[in-house]
């Protein structure tokens, strides 16, 4: 069979397809959900760019100070938090974050004496070998902080999040409908043709089908693992209020209310490591909060390599004496959003990764402007304008 | 490097999820740990890309 007959075959298939419902609901979703989806898309692959090289950012703007080096060992956990009380006298610590990447910083989050969540927390950054304080920016007030907020949650807290949930499901709606309608587009042409001579809107649509399907696979993840991340909210309140409350029912102190913690924050978190072989903690959340119960630790160890790096098991450790009453695994729905998280930001492959993520941010990018583009340019039906009859 | 025209002429749609299925399959073997992975990922990942600019060029001449 010759290239002709395949291309004339392949044209008269493409114009039975392109005029048959399938087609039509296919080109109808793709064009209105792409359209709705442009602006909000626009700013979500704009901060997304600049997010990719968030650490080069906060270093270059001095947030991400390099600590100087030293072979000085760590402190004690509970020198650190009493560094951080005399720092912020009259607070309550919620958590300690212990930076795997960088042990020698460890930031001690305090909080109102009643305060039961992160709201309003201030993180007290620490140079573990010494005990005094790294003077860092709330990374909230920074320009990635700033950047960060506005491209998950668009300062609208949770509504914002689900809103972005909402276009990220738009997009990838436009982008399976655009499968659906793309045969009859490319069929009778080389994989990689550009008709340039043929009148500007051909030439964008053949660069619109080109640039679609060399990112599909990436702008489809990105999408997919976006609106697992706008969903990540509900689903640690899911957790919450389901293995949580049943951790804390299981386990919780005969005394309701009380937030005894006699033993020692370093006690607690070697109990917990000792749990899971080769498992590190990373945060250490103090009894008596929104994500614990009123006489345990909540710790979450990160594990030693590859995925497991991150994942989470949940460690509940009993305040009083250091025993870690149970390791949790996470729900499906939490780990589907730990994952989503690198294969969402390209943090995972360094710098070839981050200049792919941001080349192929920008191709998305174009290919939605140009798509907006032809919508706006294309063939509208002529509307046959009644002549007046002529007065006789 | 260009793909068999008759199986791209004939199941276009077949050809674009598989560069789909390519993209992501490299993404996700890169989340390994071990430099082997990250190397063959990353080529995954870019072969689409790069699949079309070497389309692109080639049908530069073809097709104005």
């Amino acid at each position: 069979m010759t290239t002709e007959t395949l291309t004339a075959r392949g044209r008269v298939h493409a114009s039975r397809f392109a005029v048959s419902r399938t087609f039509r609901v296919g080109l109808w979703l793709h064009r209105w959900c792409g359209l709705v989806a442009t602006p909000f898309f626009l700013v979500l692959c704009l901060t997304g760019t600049i997010l990719i090289f968030h650490e080069e950012i906060d270093e270059w703007t001095g947030v991400d100070l390099p600590v100087e080096a030293s072979e000085r060992p760590v402190r004690p956990l509970a020198d650190l938090v009493a560094a951080a009380h005399s720092a912020e006298p009259g607070k309550r610590v919620i958590a300690i974050n212990l930076d795997g990447d960088h042990p020698e910083r460890v930031t001690v989050n305090l909080g109102s004496p009643g305060a039961r969540t992160f709201a309003g927390a201030i993180p007290v950054t620490l140079d573990a070998r010494y005990g005094t304080r790294l003077s860092r920016p709330d990374p909230r007030s920074t320009v990635t902080g700033f950047m960060l907020t506005l491209h998950a949650n668009w300062f609208l807290g949770l509504p914002g999040q689900l809103a972005g949930g909402i276009v990220a499901l738009l997009v990838v709606v436009c982008l399976l409908s655009g499968v659906v309608i793309y045969g009859p587009y490319v069929r009778g042409l080389a994989f990689g043709a550009i008709r340039r001579m043929r009148g500007e809107p051909l030439r964008q649509r053949d660069l619109h089908t080109l640039i679609g399907v060399a990112t599909l696979g990436w702008t489809l993840l990105v999408s997919v693992t976006g609106i697992a991340l706008a969903l990540g909210g509900l689903a640690l309140m899911t957790w919450q209020t389901t293995e949580l409350r049943r951790l804390a029912t299981t386990y919780e102190s005969a005394v309701p209310g009380s937030t005894s913690t006699s033993a020692s924050i370093d006690t607690v978190r070697a109990s917990a490591e000792a749990a899971r072989a080769g498992w590190r903690a990373t945060l250490l959340i103090y009894p008596g909060t929104a994500f614990s119960t009123d006489t345990h630790f909540t710790v979450l160890l990160a594990g030693p390599t590859g995925l497991q790096k991150r994942l989470f098991e949940i460690a509940l450790v009993d305040a009083r004496d250091a025993h870690v009453s149970e390791v949790a695994t996470l729900p499906w729905y939490l780990t589907a959003v730990r994952i989503s998280q690198p294969l969402h930001f390209g943090d995972y492959g360094s710098w070839p990764l981050k200049l792919l993520w941001s080349l192929l941010a920008w191709s998305t990018l174009f290919i939605t402007g140009n798509g907006a583009w032809l919508w706006w340019t294309r063939k509208r039906p002529r509307r046959v304008r009644a002549t007046p009859k002529s007065v006789v | 490097m260009m793909p068999p025209f008759k199986m791209w002429q004939q199941h276009p749609i077949l050809f674009a999820t598989g560069l789909w299925v390519l993209t992501t399959f490299g993404l996700v073997l890169m989340l390994g740990d071990e430099g082997i992975w990250k190397g063959v990922g990353f080529l995954c990942t870019t072969a689409p890309f790069v699949q079309a600019v070497v389309g692109y060029i080639n049908g530069r001449k073809t097709y104005r």
